[in-house]
């Protein structure tokens, strides 16, 4: 075999094999000469190459577990094919976590990892441009990307399948995980070496697709501590997208506040007619209002009508009717004002406004002729009104509605990316997170 | 970038919202209704009633 054929026909090495020495299982070695421990898928025995022979060390097959990814299989992942050569059940030192590990191997690449936890799948690969030196700092930067420290915890194998270029027996590693989602960083701590792995979160899925899986994958439990929000609608990607439309948003307020400007159709004061009733709330007669002509470019225009009376411990009210003369048809609405005022416990209190307003949504275009009917009470001292017309006033109600029509879903997006953060972090010692 | 389903949805609520707002303020539309009744010239109305239901204003 060549170096083209590695190279140019991805052509992997053909496998060496040994007998196991203590079952005599034929044990095929796809790294050869940088198998250093191996797992006998067999007896479940790890031998260990010293003084130039296989040595058994010792028994596992009490932890035997299932490989979801048989040794052997073949993939290719970031576009380097790799061949599954190692399998490995790992065990937190401190606690019953158990997570597995796939080596795996390309002769021009070197090794890269598949590990598993909870149904959660991280590809690890090694990285030469971090400080070989044991760190204790509570995050790191590497590239534009912070990574916090989501765990430290130790490590024993309880079973192992295929060939390790590590004595997996022997060494026992101090790990750091820092996450960046849906990246992390692992800092390996060991007897005779330091060094750093960067993993990325990968779906179960797209792993069956890579080495053609057809069993079952490991049912999914909790957030993966990298397992991203969501990748095709992430919280940041709303949130930016959400912002720039309140700009827009905001630039066509001032742009509506800048060339639609209220105009003032009519300011007048009004005589209040004598009661034609003796007793209770009183109709007076009706007084014709101001007339005025709507002409917006866009067919309809909003109008205000604003009302002033000199009550105090009393109230008035209009009746307003509004005819457009060109379409003959007739609005009505109320409009009203009342105001009190007094003593009461010692305290001096009062309610109402001399002064309240209506708005008026999409009023045609036309002339507009008014008629006003006044009610006061028959012991009412106001004999007099005062009565303002604008078009075109500015409806903040609707920039508020918009907004909020506009932030809803960001603002979704980030409650459920906050719970799902919450989650991810329940898993860790360093979160600064409280749960109930 | 291929972008999902979900978010060219999103860009075209985003759209349809804005849309919403101009036509709102270009017409003088209040979204949170209106403070009055319509009536047709043969006497059909908006508001179910016809001519003016009185005053809301009593003393206390």
């Amino acid at each position: 075999m060549s170096g083209f054929d590695v190279v140019e026909k991805e052509k992997l090495p053909s496998a060496s094999s040994f007998v196991c020495s203590r079952c005599t299982y034929p044990i095929p070695l796809v790294t050869h000469a940088q198998a250093v421990s191996v797992g006998c898928p067999n007896c479940g025995h790890v031998l260990q190459w010293q003084n130039e022979q296989w040595i058994g060390l010792k028994n596992l097959k009490q932890y035997k577990y299932p490989l979801t990814i048989p040794i052997g299989a073949k993939g290719r992942i970031k576009e380097v094919l790799y061949q599954v050569v190692g399998f490995v059940l790992y065990e937190e030192t401190k606690a019953p976590y158990r997570w597995r590990e796939y080596v795996l191997f390309n002769p021009l690449h070197g090794y890269a990892f598949l590990s598993e936890y909870d149904g959660h799948w991280t590809f690890f690969r090694y990285l030469a441009d971090l400080p070989l030196k044991e760190t204790h700092a509570s995050s790191i930067y590497y590239g534009v990307e912070e990574y916090k420290l989501f765990h430290r915890y130790s490590s024993l194998v309880r079973y192992a399948e295929g060939e390790f270029p590590w004595r997996i027996l022997e060494s026992v590693s101090k790990y750091a995980e820092y996450i960046a989602p849906p990246y992390m960083l692992v800092q390996e701590v060991s007897a005779d070496e330091v060094c750093w792995m960067q993993g990325e979160h990968i779906e179960p899925e797209v792993l069956r697709e890579i080495f053609s899986i057809s069993g079952p994958m490991p049912e999914r439990s909790g957030v993966g501590a990298i397992e991203p929000f969501s990748k095709e609608f992430s919280f940041q990607e709303v949130a930016k997208v959400g912002g720039i439309a309140c700009g827009v948003l905001l630039v066509l307020q001032v742009l509506f506040l800048l060339f639609n400007r209220p105009g003032l159709l009519s300011d007048q004061s009004y005589m209040v007619p004598l009661p034609q009733e003796e007793y209770g709330p009183v109709r007076l007669s009706a007084i014709s209002g101001p007339g005025f002509e709507l002409n917006s470019p866009t067919g309809s225009s909003n109008l205000e009508l604003e009302l002033f009376a000199p009550v105090y411990n009393d109230w008035f009210a209009l009746g307003i009717t509004l005819i457009n003369t060109k379409t003959n048809k007739v609005y009505d609405l109320e409009l009203g004002t009342e105001y009190y005022e007094g003593y009461s416990g010692g305290e001096r209190w009062h309610e109402g406004s001399k002064m309240n307003d209506v708005d008026l949504s999409a009023m045609p275009n036309g002339t507009y002729n008014v008629i006003l009917q006044p009610y006061k009470d028959r012991l009412s001292r106001v004999d007099t009104f005062r009565l303002w017309v604008r078009e075109d006033v500015p409806l903040w109600s609707n920039f508020w509605i918009v907004l909020a029509l506009l932030a809803v879903v960001p603002l979704v997006q980030w409650l459920r990316h906050h719970s799902h953060e919450k989650s991810r972090w329940m898993n860790s010692d360093y979160s600064t997170y409280t749960y109930d | 970038m291929k972008r999902s389903s979900i978010y060219k949805l999103f860009l075209a609520y985003l759209a349809l919202v804005l849309s919403f707002f101009v036509y709102t303020s270009a017409t003088g539309t209040r979204i949170l209704g209106d403070d009055k009744e319509e009536f047709e010239p043969n006497g059909a109305s908006t508001g179910g009633s016809t001519g003016y239901r009185g005053s809301r204003y009593y003393h206390k």
